[in-house]
Parts: structure tokens; C-alpha cells; sequence
């Protein structure tokens, strides 16, 4: 029977899980090795339901291996590139997405922090600069000479590997 | 919540994970997007991680970021060397290039090599010339010659890039000179010069003209040419020197070589530490058939291999030349092969060896051939182009394989080019020791690779694979004087003045002018007219024409 741990939430809900799932994320794991399965393990940072989404990526990735994603990215459409349940495991709200990578990084769960990467990454590619601000409701925060000089800065590079 | 944006609570650094999935079009596009986009798109290893995802072989230099490295080489060096670009008014592809006409030698040019900005090169008369193409404008260059071997016998000079020395070798018929320089390179005045001799003296040995001389690391070797009848009894003999005192250290008799014997060299014998410089990374070298581009007049029946090495303080030389052959290609080096051996290469735990058949990988230590891999044409030349440890170290530790270098093969026969180029990658795999406990060969097991023993159990699994395999064929006009490859691309060289330059990743091709066909002011080489030789460097293409150069460099700003 493997090892149960118990995991804080940032609620202060605690999540029995078993410790072969968890240990994918590097920061548990050494907090497992410092002090053991006994004691609880606080995650101040994740909330509970972003926890049990992210427990559900190491339950699924453990049976499900998940190739490394092609960089660059050869598609916008993530379902190209991945199987199935992994596309529509991050195809969720943007609040819940950015979360989840949140999460991943804190967690230092490598794969899930690609994965939902990738999702970001598609959601740009292919877009211009104004629907990127849209499709994240990304206030333009640049001075108009600040985005000139970036332009300016920037235009021949891509002019020139086009 | 009209304002919400959930992508802005990611710090620029955790964002970086989302552009490493981005090409370096996109890289520039979307630092446009905001203040946190732009940040990101600064974080400079993202273009370190874009070089090596799209598999480009970069040299940072010092004080520049990966970025300008990498637009430096992508859009100058490849657009010009590579890919050209379409001049929007005559819509023709055009590839820039600037150009130095090196024109310091009388006699017809023997020997030239291309280091960066220096080129050296040794002329019929022995005269060596030092030649440095300026860095702000390449058409300009400086030369400085050495005038003290003219009218001698100087066969041949070796440059070691790593301590700038260059040593000097004439055959004298009756004994052999040697003279070590040490090289000043001034960047600031952009000019090489002799700063001092380390040493200069002779051999009293006996060497055939035709000798073939090779240094490897720290020993000179200087050998009979095997492709030649061997007649005399001076020409059946090896001498190895030491490079860095010019001291003879060994002769072999090549008779007893070509049994394929050990030979004892007296390691035993406390007076004589021949080896000292040999570690357990020992050389194994070749000699005999891989004289620089002119492997292509090689004739058929050559089958002979000279691997040269140490193990446990003893000099090995193993000759093959017999005509015996296997169905197993595993076994076939090992029995000794039959097939026509056009160049080994030796590369950290493996020795490569191309014949008109097969390309075999052996392992470094017990020539063991780890595999064979079915050629098309016939190889000439065999070439690697290691990333290095720290590239290797940086490449993410969840891809299933580790890629270690790339090789590049060329096929030539007179009158053709082809190429194949692929790259070694380590797979992660699983082993169980003799205690049943289970050990990964994994990404820190690198080092590893290089002591060649990566290989396990029965030796199954090899530890290399095959990616990307390129084949493509040009036809040259003419009769091919020299060709040369690097890690992008290949170029050929032949008599009806044509160069063409081949991108490997594409197959595209285009060709430089060498001069006009009709009037010629060079003074032509009686067996290699027209370009007789060209050499290509990571930016830089080199032609001789006879007893002039012409150095073509592709580094420049479009």
C-alpha cells in the first residue's frame, strides 16, 4: 500500500494523496525528504481546486506519458501536437490557466508547466500584436516612443529572417 | 472585471516558458505587446534555447548576447553563405560576400590553411606566408612572410590554433629540418607575425618526397605514402617526433606493421618515457589516405587502415590491407576489411571510418564497431562538429535523447557532390548492474561518452541514433578539383572555374565567381586547374587559384 501525504491548501484544506503522485513536483519531493510523509505539507500558494487540478495532471501523467512539446511550437493548434486529453486538460478559463502555471512553477512540476506553456503559447501564435493585447486584455503599457523604438528595434531582425 | 488579465500576474522570468515555445520572428513581434512582454522577450537565453531547439550551431562571442549571436549568424553568415536573399529589383537571390585577392606567392601554392582571420599558406618555393583579413573591411589583409625556408625543401606546416605555434617540416632528402614558431596575433592592428622560434634542427633521417607528415597532439608522424609503390628501403619506415622539442622518438618498420602487430616500445624501459604525454584519452590517429581534399584521386584497390594508439603504455599499429570479408558487418573492421577506406576520424569515444560501402562507428578503446551504417556514393571526407560539454549539460534533462555532435559526410567521385550529414544522440535508458539494481544512463552519465563505456550488456542498444539524414547529389560541369564541408554547408571546386556552394539543411545551391575563364592571371596548377583548391570555415570560403587566393567572407552586414 503506498504512502499517503497530506498537502495543505492555501484554504487550509488538506488533500490526502498518495506520495508516488506527488513526488513529481520537485518542491514536495524535498520537502518529503526533510521531513518525512508525517508531516503535513502547506502549499500557501496553491488554492484547493487549482491543487486537485494539478494532482490530476501527476495522477494522469504517471499512467500517460507525455511527450516533450516540439520548440518552437510547428502548430497553433495544441491537439496537433499532444494527445487529446491533455489538450483539453488546459483548455480552460484563462484565470484557471494562468493558475495552473502559477502553480507549476511554485510546485516545480516541469511537465505541467510545459504543457500549460504551450497552451499560452498557441493562444499568441499566429496573432498580431493587437489581438495578442486583446486576447489577454493586455492594457498597452508602453509609451507611444517606447513602442516605436521597440518596433523599430525588432523590424529588421524579422524583416531579415522572414 | 473589464481589466482583468490573469497573464499579468506571471512574473517576466515564469513567462519565459511560454516564449521558448516562440520562433524568433515571434520573439521580436510580441516584445511589442507590453512592458512584461518586452521584458521577456530581454531574458537572453531564450535565444540561447531557440539556437539549440532549432539545432544552429552557434559561437557566442565575447561580449555579445545570444540574441545578436544568433542574428549574426542566421541573418549575416547564413543569408549570405546559405540562403541568399531576394534583391527586390531584379528578384534574383543574391549572397553577399566581400572578398580578398591574396596575391604574396610566385610559386604554385602547396599547402593553405584557414583559421579565422589567418590564413597560412606555403608555396612551391617554401615560402610561407601569414595572411590576415581584416575585421572592418575584408577585402583588406596583411601579410607577413617567412622567407627563411625559400629555395629549401618545406613539405609541410602544421598550425595549432590552441598555443598559435606553427610548426615548419622540410624533407631534405638526406635528413629532415624542423622549426617550431610561435605565432603573435595582434587584433589590434590585425596582423600575424613570427614573435619568436622555439626551435629549430634536424633529423638524420631518410624520407621518400612523396612522405605523408601528420602531427597529432604532441607527435609528429611522418610516414610513407601507402597509396605509392614502396621500392626503397627508406620508405618503409614510420618516424613519430615530438612536436613541441623536435626530438625523434620512434621508428617503425612498416613491414612489421602491416602484420598487424603490437609493438612493444618499451614502455618498460625507465630511460625512455616516449608516452608521457599519452593519458588514458591516448590518440588514435590515421595516416596514410586522408591527405586534406584530395582524398577524391584516391584509387580503388586503396584498403589499407593505420590506426595508431596507446593502451597500457604500449604503441599499437594496426594495418589492414587484406582482402577478406565478412557477411556481418559488425565483424568485417575487426576481421580486417576489404573496402576502400577514405577517411577515419577520430572524435571523442569513437573512431569513424568511411569506405565506398559503409560508414562504421568503433569504439575508441577496443575497436569494437558499434555499427555500420549503408553509405549512397562514395564518402570523402568524414567530418564532426561537437556541441560542446556545456551546450550538451544545458539541454533539457526530459528530452528521451542527448544529441552530442553532428557529423558530416561527403561523397565525391570526379565529377560529383553529394553529402549526408546526421547527428550522434545518447538515449536515456535503464540498466541493471550485477547486483539486479537499477541504474540510469542519464544526462549526467556524459562524461561517461567520452571515457567510452556509455555501452552496457550485451550491446544491443547503441548509444547513437540517426536524425535528420540529408542525401543530395550535384552535378559538376567539369572535372572536381577539391571540395570541403562544414557544418552548413558544402562547396566544390573545379577546373572550369566554378565554385558552387551547397546549403546542407536545404540542398540549395549557388556558386561564386573564381575569376574568368579566359584571362588568366594566376599561374595554373598543372594537375588541378582552374580553382585547385578551396577550404570553407565557419563564415569564410578560401579558393586557390594556382599561386593566388581568394578568401570570401560572408560575415558582413546586409
Amino acid at each position: 500500500m503506498s504512502t499517503m501525504v497530506k498537502l495543505i491548501s492555501q484554504e487550509g484544506e488538506i488533500i490526502e494523496v498518495d506520495q508516488e503522485t506527488v513526488m513529481l513536483s520537485v518542491l514536495i519531493k524535498s520537502m518529503i525528504d526533510d521531513s518525512g510523509t508525517e508531516e503535513d505539507i502547506p502549499l500557501p500558494n496553491v488554492s484547493k481546486s487549482i491543487l486537485e487540478k494539478v494532482l490530476e495532471f501527476c495522477k494522469h501523467i504517471k499512467e500517460h506519458p507525455l511527450q516533450e512539446i516540439e520548440k518552437p511550437l510547428k502548430s497553433a493548434n495544441l491537439r496537433d501536437i499532444i494527445p487529446e486529453w491533455y489538450d483539453d486538460f488546459v483548455d480552460v478559463e484563462q484565470e484557471t490557466l494562468f493558475e495552473v502555471i502559477l502553480a507549476a512553477n511554485y510546485l516545480d512540476i516541469k511537465p505541467l508547466l510545459e504543457l500549460a506553456c504551450a497552451k499560452v503559447a498557441t493562444m499568441v501564435k499566429g496573432k498580431s500584436v493587437l489581438d495578442v493585447r486583446k486576447t489577454f486584455n493586455i492594457e498597452n503599457d508602453l509609451t507611444p516612443e517606447e513602442e516605436a523604438q521597440i518596433l523599430e528595434e525588432n523590424k529588421w531582425a524579422e524583416e531579415a529572417i522572414q | 472585471m473589464e481589466n482583468y488579465c490573469p497573464i499579468q500576474k506571471v512574473s517576466p522570468y515564469c513567462l519565459s516558458n511560454v516564449f521558448q515555445y516562440f520562433d524568433a520572428q515571434e520573439l521580436c513581434r510580441y516584445a511589442a505587446v507590453s512592458k512584461q512582454f518586452h521584458e521577456t522577450s530581454q531574458i537572453d537565453y531564450l535565444w540561447k534555447a531557440l539556437s539549440q531547439n532549432e539545432c544552429i550551431f552557434i559561437a557566442k562571442r565575447k561580449g555579445k548576447t545570444w540574441k545578436e549571436s544568433y542574428f549574426r549568424k542566421v541573418i549575416n553568415i547564413d543569408k549570405n553563405m546559405r540562403i541568399g536573399r531576394r534583391d527586390p529589383d531584379t528578384d534574383a537571390t543574391v549572397y553577399n560576400y566581400e572578398m580578398a585577392p591574396i596575391r604574396e606567392h610566385d610559386a604554385l601554392i602547396k599547402q593553405v590553411e584557414i583559421h579565422g582571420h589567418l590564413v597560412i599558406s606555403l608555396d612551391m618555393d617554401g615560402y610561407i606566408t601569414l595572411s590576415f583579413i581584416s575585421y572592418a573591411d575584408q577585402e583588406e589583409y596583411k601579410a607577413h612572410k617567412i622567407e627563411e625556408f625559400a629555395q629549401r625543401h618545406v613539405c609541410r606546416f602544421h598550425y595549432d590554433e590552441s598555443d598559435r605555434s606553427l610548426l615548419v617540416v622540410e624533407n631534405r632528402i638526406d635528413k629532415v629540418g624542423l622549426c617550431l614558431y610561435q605565432l603573435s596575433i595582434d587584433e589590434d592592428t590585425e596582423s600575424a607575425t613570427v614573435a619568436s622560434t622555439v626551435y629549430s634542427g634536424d633529423i638524420d633521417i631518410k624520407l621518400d618526397p612523396n612522405c605523408i607528415v601528420r602531427v597529432f597532439n604532441k607527435f609528429l608522424v611522418l610516414c610513407p605514402d601507402y597509396r605509392i609503390d614502396r621500392s626503397s628501403e627508406s620508405s618503409n619506415i614510420i618516424y613519430i617526433a615530438d612536436r613541441g622539442t623536435g626530438d625523434l622518438l620512434r621508428s617503425i618498420a612498416s613491414d612489421s606493421a602491416l602484420d598487424d602487430m603490437d609493438i612493444d616500445t618499451g614502455a618498460e624501459d625507465a630511460s625512455i618515457d616516449v608516452w608521457k604525454h599519452f593519458g588514458q584519452d591516448a590518440l588514435k590517429l590515421s595516416v596514410g589516405f586522408d591527405r586534406i581534399n584530395d582524398v577524391i584521386l584516391l584509387p580503388d584497390s586503396l584498403c589499407n587502415i593505420d590506426v595508431f594508439s596507446t593502451q597500457n603504455g604500449k604503441f599499437i599499429v594496426k594495418v589492414c590491407v587484406k582482402e577478406h570479408r565478412t557477411e556481418d558487418p559488425e565483424d568485417r573492421l575487426s576481421n580486417d576489411i576489404g573496402e576502400s577506406i577514405f577517411s577515419i576520424t577520430v572524435k571523442e569515444s569513437f573512431i569513424y571510418v568511411a569506405t565506398n560501402l559503409y560508414l562504421y562507428v568503433l569504439d575508441r578503446i577496443t575497436y569494437k564497431v558499434l555499427t555500420a551504417m549503408k553509405l549512397q556514393g562514395t564518402p570523402v571526407k568524414v567530418k564532426f562538429f561537437p556541441v560542446s560539454r556545456i551546450e550538451v549539460e544545458n539541454i533539457r534533462d526530459n528530452k528521451d535523447e542527448l544529441f552530442i555532435s553532428k557529423v558530416i559526410l561527403g561523397f565525391s567521385d570526379r565529377h560529383s557532390l553529394a553529402w549526408n550529414s546526421f547527428y550522434h544522440t545518447i538515449a536515456q535508458e535503464e540498466a541493471k548492474d550485477e547486483q539486479a539494481r537499477v541504474t540510469t544512463t542519464a544526462i549526467h552519465s556524459l562524461k561517461k561518452v567520452s571515457e567510452g563505456v556509455l555501452e552496457r550488456g550485451d550491446g544491443a542498444h547503441y548509444p547513437w541514433g540517426l536524425r535528420r539524414p540529408i542525401f543530395n547529389n550535384i552535378q559538376a560541369s567539369e572535372h572536381v578539383n577539391s571540395v570541403d564541408i562544414n557544418n552548413a554547408i558544402a562547396a566544390c571546386a573545379a577546373k572550369d572555374m566554378k565554385v558552387s556552394i551547397i546549403d546542407l539543411e536545404s540542398g540549395q545551391k549557388h556558386s561564386i565567381p573564381a575569376g574568368s575563364r579566359v584571362v588568366k592571371s594566376y599561374k595554373e596548377h598543372p594537375s588541378k586547374p582552374g580553382v585547385s583548391e578551396i577550404k570553407i570555415s565557419e563564415d569564410k570560403v578560401l579558393l586557390v587559384l594556382g599561386n593566388i587566393m581568394r578568401v570570401y567572407s560572408f560575415d558582413v552586414d546586409i
